[in-house]
């Protein structure tokens, strides 16, 4: 296999999609029966679970468990969910508020402190720089439940405890990121033009806001995507640093009805439309985001 | 030479570009750049680590009924890892991690590969619907997928269930032989679509013309998937078993949730679980904390030892 | 540590499990930081007239309607109430240990004495004299340790039968007078239909052993000198597993896991013809159950031969936590919000608790008569119940690792491989070995 150079990576990529267009040769009508029938039975197994929950959310409560689960009942959607915005003076779409700006603003913040990092980790060489990337591919090793505790503690000491603040910051840390932003800085950004862009005169940080951002748009779409997913389904920090339930992201919401809901039926149905809803959210961003998803993640070439 | 092409992985260490142009320009810029990652860093992460180290050479020690005397803190040094390997319980917990990763690793990974080849090709039809289908479970957060799967599985309840018993087949998802591989399906079906994700756009890198010339030479569709695609993607492909054997050895949220459906999954029933059970139900956090430095120690150590496994493979290949 | 029990219908212990882990580690004690401050209190007598703010931690619905009333009444001394949702309760250690916690919250009696041995209760014995008469003996006993008294007692379980009418009528059945009858009318029922099941076994659901066990004299914990008894297997306990062990081994109960909807499912289809639980059960069943309005009633615990007691699961008790700078007032508060008939008024009625203090049993809300138990006063039965309960099963430490582990255990009953008798030893053993590995002397 020949190595190439970065130069010649960014027209391969275009002749490539060129080519899935042009989709050249006939394929046997068996293979093509095996891989509709294989995406079609995947298909089922993957959205079988989500087609329950979207026909139980149009449930009454006494209808939820009580008639058959993959067929409709009394069409009830629109009362769950006029009865999922009145419960509790509304607190769910209080929850989902919350959800988004945790997600929303955290996952900006931690793209922004990945992408950085990463440029610095991929684009200079400077002493220590092996000892970065070494903790920042072994800290992916660490149990969260090591960190629990202790982060607690400290967030304590930070008075942050109880604030928007004490769990948007520790997320900030996202080696996952760092790490797809330096595979990222090391295959789109040509050093050359990093080298032109300094003999004109450009400054560290211009090079890095006018030529490194841009050439890694790509790649920043994707850790911006997994920093949404993954701050949206983040779940024991704002359980563990959170009191005040006006302030907790909706995963943390939603298991809170589902303990209660022995205490108050009522709720299985409306854990059920919850669920239902604070999934859209995380499907329009991925839908929205998906197109620029050109490049997709070269994360092939990390090695331990 | 300077980027990361698939398939041939380069050393971390002498895969910087900028050697080059070390001490020349850059001065401090990198650690102004890295600045707010390393004090995150060490804030919410190495502090974390330490207090944890700290916290397992300790022990609270009481004494008499416990009410009156205060409790001394006293130094055991390795006591409390002594005793964590000495707990059956904390041990079977690790067998059945490794079981279920010996087993659901592969399938996920199969799984994922094959999507994201079909993904890959150029004539799958409904490739959007496929990407979108299968990825939307990832969507979902963990702990409502454990939900969602805790209806499909529960007797009674469960349309699943109910449906084969009227064709006369009689399945429970909940027995202490199959519960282990409940908890596989929900995770499998959770992250089967990230993994088909990171493997597909691993996919996309993957030079047009290698696979080109082996379709001029004759290869079909599926021998160019497995002989040339597969192997290059193989980097890939590693990432992902890696990301999988972590996720594997600290499994927790499925087990926990589903637990409140069946007592054939225990307190201790994941190493996980036992340091929760352990600090939570306990209050031990000092036989806690070594337990889960452990379960660090053999997260690492299994890591070193799937990437070693598949470099000398890939090295072999 | 947190999780307790039984008590209230807000704080089964199976709620908690249902926690996701991941809390895990969060509730856990401030690592390494927690060692042992000292547990003094800063009770340096504040200014009567100057006016402090308490932060009450409470997860009884309502409540903040007794808590209004309390601080119209006294305009110097606000109680400020969190109330708590989901994981709340079991936030309170950790929160204690940093320092950051309320100064008054509700705790399972049953994890008091983990409070006391991890210095997070204080002893508030000198603020709330001559208090004692004011509460069912064996609420009383849960709170108070030798001369020192760790919290008040805010609700009990006492133990009843609820049962289908329609199906004791259908198969000629009464309600059983005592374990005794219970096991014969357990045999005719599943001779006459084999689908349907008298009672049920739950491995996870502790509280029901619990009170059968306390019903029978046992008790898992004792105090003897400077020393604790662990007595999982004592002669009580080796009474009610040799009762369950009879039942099982003629698979007379249903084996299912309690509170899913599995088993709403099972009581909704008449498969489960008796409940024998805590005061605060009814609610819960009428409301998981709406369909069988009408259907059931109540009537006493089975008890055992030669013996009048009944059974008795626990509540909770409101706590003064270290750190406050007024434990007097928060203890005045606590003892007032328990004990005051307003206030107690409201917790019953609103809040669905069984109270523990005696005037709290005068509710009018305990003598409705309640249609779904076809116009029964159903908490009649549950009166008598909480004065007739045994005051001798003491609580421990390491209670929620105790019940944990016989809830595995019992799950290796439930599938056959081992006997009740077998599980108590091994719960036994390593309730022993948890409290030796704490330094704590075990006789």
């Amino acid at each position: 296999m020949t190595a190439s150079t970065t130069s010649v990576r960014v027209p391969r990529r275009a002749t490539r999609s060129k080519s899935d267009e042009s989709g050249g040769e006939r394929r046997s009508p068996l293979a093509q029966t095996v891989v509709i029938i294989i995406t079609v039975v995947a298909l089922i197994y993957f959205l079988v679970p989500v087609y329950w929950l979207l026909v139980a959310s149009t449930k009454t409560s006494s209808d939820l468990f009580g008639t058959p689960g993959f067929e409709f009942a009394k069409f009830n959607l629109f009362g769950n969910l006029a009865a999922l915005t009145t419960y509790d003076h509304g607190i769910f779409w209080r929850w989902m508020l919350n959800s988004i700006i945790y997600s929303g603003l955290g996952s900006v913040l931690m793209t922004f402190v990945s992408v950085i990092s990463g440029y610095a980790l991929a684009k200079y060489r400077f002493r220590g720089r092996s000892i970065v990337l070494g903790a920042v591919l072994g800290s992916m090793l660490v149990p969260g439940t090591v960190l629990a505790q202790p982060t607690y503690v400290l967030l304590t000491h930070l008075g942050l405890v109880n604030t928007y603040a004490g769990v948007l910051i520790p997320t900030l840390v996202y080696p996952f990121g760092v790490m797809l932003a330096y595979v990222y800085a090391q295959t789109s950004i040509p050093d050359e033009i990093l080298e032109a862009a300094r003999l004109d005169g450009a400054g560290e940080f211009r090079a890095f806001f006018s030529i490194g951002v841009r050439l890694m748009s790509g790649g920043m779409v994707t850790i911006l995507l997994f920093a949404f997913l993954g701050s949206w389904n983040n779940y024991l920090l704002p359980l563990l640093v959170l009191n005040d339930i006006d302030l907790v992201p909706v995963t943390v919401g939603l298991t809170g009805w589902f303990r209660q809901s022995i205490d108050i039926p009522a709720l299985q149905g409306l854990l059920v439309v919850g669920a239902l809803v604070s999934v859209i959210p995380v499907v329009v961003v991925f839908l929205s985001l998906q197109r620029y998803w050109r490049a997709g993640l070269s994360a092939g070439g990390v090695r331990f | 030479m300077t980027q990361a092409v698939p398939g041939q992985p380069l050393r971390l260490a002498d895969r910087s570009p900028a050697r080059r142009r070390s001490g020349r320009g850059s001065g401090a810029a990198p650690w102004v750049f890295l600045a707010p990652f390393i004090v995150l860093f060490l804030m919410f992460l190495v502090a974390p680590i330490v207090v944890a180290i700290g916290t397992s050479l300790f022990k609270v020690q009481k004494s008499g009924l416990g009410f009156d005397t205060a409790s001394k803190t006293v130094f055991v040094g390795i006591q409390n890892y002594a005793t964590a390997l000495a707990d059956p319980a904390f041990i079977a917990g690790f067998g059945r991690v490794l079981l279920f990763g010996i087993v659901q690793v592969p399938v996920m990974l199969a799984l994922a590969l094959i999507f994201a080849l079909l993904l890959d090709s150029a004539r799958t039809k409904f490739k959007r619907v496929l990407r979108l289908g299968v990825f939307l479970p990832f969507a979902i957060p963990g702990v409502v997928a454990a939900l969602l799967w805790g209806f499909l599985y529960q007797p009674g309840v469960s349309p699943i269930v109910e449906g084969l018993k009227s064709i006369g087949i009689s399945v429970d998802f909940l027995s202490s032989g199959s519960v282990l591989w409940s908890i596989a399906n929900v995770s499998t079906w959770s992250y089967t679509g990230v993994n088909m994700i990171i493997l597909f756009s691993a996919l996309q890198t993957v030079p047009r013309e290698l696979f080109e010339a082996a379709r001029i030479d004759g290869a079909g569709e599926l021998r160019t998937a497995f002989s040339i695609k597969v192997p290059l993607i193989a980097p890939a492909l590693l990432l992902t078993a890696l990301f999988s054997v972590i996720g594997t050895l600290q499994l927790f949220n499925e087990p926990t949730i589903l637990k409140n459906l069946t007592t054939n999954i225990t307190t201790e029933y994941t190493p996980n679980m036992a340091v929760f059970a352990t600090t939570q139900a306990n209050g031990n956090l000092n036989l806690g904390s070594a337990m889960a430095i452990i379960l660090g120690l053999v997260t690492f150590i299994l890591s070193v030892v799937v990437s070693s496994v598949s470099n000398r493979r890939g090295r072999n290949a | 540590m947190a999780t307790h029990p039984i008590s209230g219908p807000k704080r089964t212990v199976r709620r908690k499990k249902l926690v996701l882990g991941v809390l895990a580690i969060a509730s856990a004690t401030a690592i390494g930081l927690s060692g042992c401050t000292s547990g003094g209190s800063g009770a340096a007598a504040p200014d009567p007239n100057k006016k402090i703010t308490l932060s009450f931690w409470g997860s009884v619905p309502n409540e903040a309607k007794s808590v209004a009333i309390w601080n119209k009444a006294h305009p110097n001394i606000h109680v400020d109430l969190h109330q708590e949702t989901g994981d709340d309760g079991s936030k309170v250690p950790a929160a204690v240990d940093a320092g950051t916690g309320p100064d008054i919250a509700q705790v399972s009696q049953h994890s008091l004495p983990d409070y006391v041995i991890n210095k997070r209760a204080i002893n508030i014995a000198p603020y709330i004299k001559n208090t004692k008469n004011l509460y069912t003996p064996a609420a009383w006993s849960s709170v108070q340790f030798g001369d020192a008294i760790y919290g008040v007692p805010q609700d009990s379980g006492p133990a009843g039968l609820l049962y289908r009418t329609d199906i004791f009528k259908k198969y000629g059945l009464t309600p059983p007078a005592t374990w005794d009858d219970y096991v014969a009318d357990a045999q005719k029922l599943h001779a006459a239909n084999p689908s349907i099941y008298l009672g049920q076994f739950s491995p996870a659901e502790f509280g029901m052993y619990y009170q059968t066990m306390v019903q029978a004299g046992g008790s898992w914990y004792g105090i003897s000198g400077n020393s604790w008894k662990v007595s999982v297997n004592d002669a009580g306990n080796q009474k009610v597993a040799a009762l369950w062990q009879g039942l099982l081994d003629q698979k007379l109960l249903k084996v299912v896991q309690m509170w899913t909807p599995e088993y709403w499912k099972d009581v909704d289809s008449g498969q489960i013809a008796s409940i024998s639980y805590a005061a605060w059960f009814p609610q819960l069943l009428k409301q998981n159950a709406a369909k069988l309005s009408g259907k059931w009633a109540v009537a006493p615990e089975p008890t055992f031969a030669g013996s009048t007691a009944g059974g008795e699961s626990g509540g909770a008790a409101m706590v003064v936590l270290k750190g406050t700078k007024y434990p007097k007032q928060a203890a005045e508060f606590s003892s007032w919000f328990d004990s005051n008939k307003a206030s107690v008024d409201i917790l019953v009625s609103q809040g669905g608790l069984f109270p523990a203090a005696k005037i709290g049993l005068q509710s009018p809300t305990l003598d409705q008569a309640d249609p779904y138990f076809g116009g029964e006063k159903v908490f009649s039965v549950f009166k008598a119940a909480a004065l007739i309960s045994p005051d001798t099963a003491q609580n421990g430490p390491g209670f929620d690792k105790l019940t944990s582990d016989l809830a595995d255990q019992f799950g290796k009953v439930a599938s056959g491989s081992e006997t009740f008798a077998q599980a108590l030893d091994s719960v036994q053993a390593s309730t022993v070995a948890n409290l030796k590995s704490q330094g704590l002397s075990v006789k």
